[in-house]
């Protein structure tokens, strides 16, 4: 009997153990790559709106999509690690960006009905930062990192100059490259550095 | 009193540590001493010993390199390591069989 509790309790070391060092490497880099496309071709669709709201709505569903990818991404990676693994991080990694997306999806509300564009570039780069950063404590410390560098230039997206948000060219606007280089690029970026150091 | 038989690669990963460090390693295509030593909370000698007894049963590998004139190991899990944890997994797996009368 003794034996048996000896073995049981080894089972919940190898239990926990995989748990928490799961996360060291869970996140893939090729999805956090695939991410950073998604939010590029946002970046190319979005201006082509005529109107602020279709604008809105096409990054919505570009965040969706590249969120989708990000988790499923994730889901694919702890997959090839086991079952114990796929849960624990797949969970956690929802668990802690999920809050923070859902604030960023009522301030868009919110923002629409005041006609606040301006306002959503940056609260969205400084809430996906403050996700990234939370999922991120469970994960390398490169992905809290890249949440950092979200915040930093979402904070900084909060106090662009108004003229960042007037068309220079057809419709396209400066703030329009900002999206692009900050979610497309960042992710682009992060992706390839967790890919190298990582995932190989 | 003859010398103890060597170890078997089911009875050196018993051991709690050790134990950890394989399950640490199956789920991680590597990990450096500094991540184990993090994850296990574990002392720099406890991880040294533990690791090199595994190390030298071949159940893990260990690369040795310098970064910025400071010493890194990283460590991997070997074939026959995987094969030694799937071997313990599988008897705790008809353990539980057995306590529930299956």
């Amino acid at each position: 009997m003794t034996a048996n509790l000896e073995d049981l309790e080894n089972l919940k070391i190898i239990r926990e153990t995989m748990e928490r060092s799961s996360t060291v490497t869970s996140v893939s880099g090729l999805g956090v790559m695939g991410m950073g496309v998604i939010a590029l071709i946002g970046a190319y669709v979005a201006p082509l709106q005529t109107s602020d709201e279709s604008r809105i709505y096409i990054w919505l569903a570009i965040a969706v999509i590249g969120c989708m990818t990000g988790i499923a991404s994730t889901w694919h990676q702890s997959r090839t690690r086991g079952p114990v693994t796929r849960l624990s991080a797949g969970r956690r990694f929802g668990l802690a960006l999920a809050p923070p997306i859902i604030a960023g999806l009522v301030l868009t509300d919110f923002f629409m009905r005041q006609s606040q564009f301006d306002l959503m570039p940056g609260t969205w780069m400084l809430l996906y930062g403050a996700g990234v950063i939370t999922a991120g404590a469970f994960s390398v410390r490169l992905i809290p990192l890249m949440g950092i560098v979200f915040m930093i230039l979402g904070a900084i997206g909060l106090y662009l100059p108004d003229s960042w948000f007037q068309p220079v060219w057809q419709h396209m606007a400066p703030i329009d490259f900002y999206l692009g280089l900050v979610f497309g690029g960042i992710h682009l970026l992060f992706g390839a550095i967790i890919t190298v150091k990582c995932n190989s | 009193m003859g010398r103890k038989a060597r170890d078997t690669p089911r009875d050196l990963i018993s051991e709690r540590t050790r134990l950890a460090i394989i399950s640490a390693l199956a789920v991680n295509p590597s990990l450096t001493f500094t991540e184990l030593k993090g994850l296990l909370d574990a002392t720099d000698g406890n991880l040294s010993v533990h690791a090199r007894k595994l190390e030298d049963a071949k159940l893990i590998q260990c690369k040795k390199s310098i970064a910025n004139r400071m010493s890194k190991s990283v460590y991997r899990i070997t074939r026959s390591g995987h094969a030694a944890l799937e071997e313990y997994l599988g008897e705790m797996e008809e353990l539980i069989r057995s306590v529930r009368g299956e």
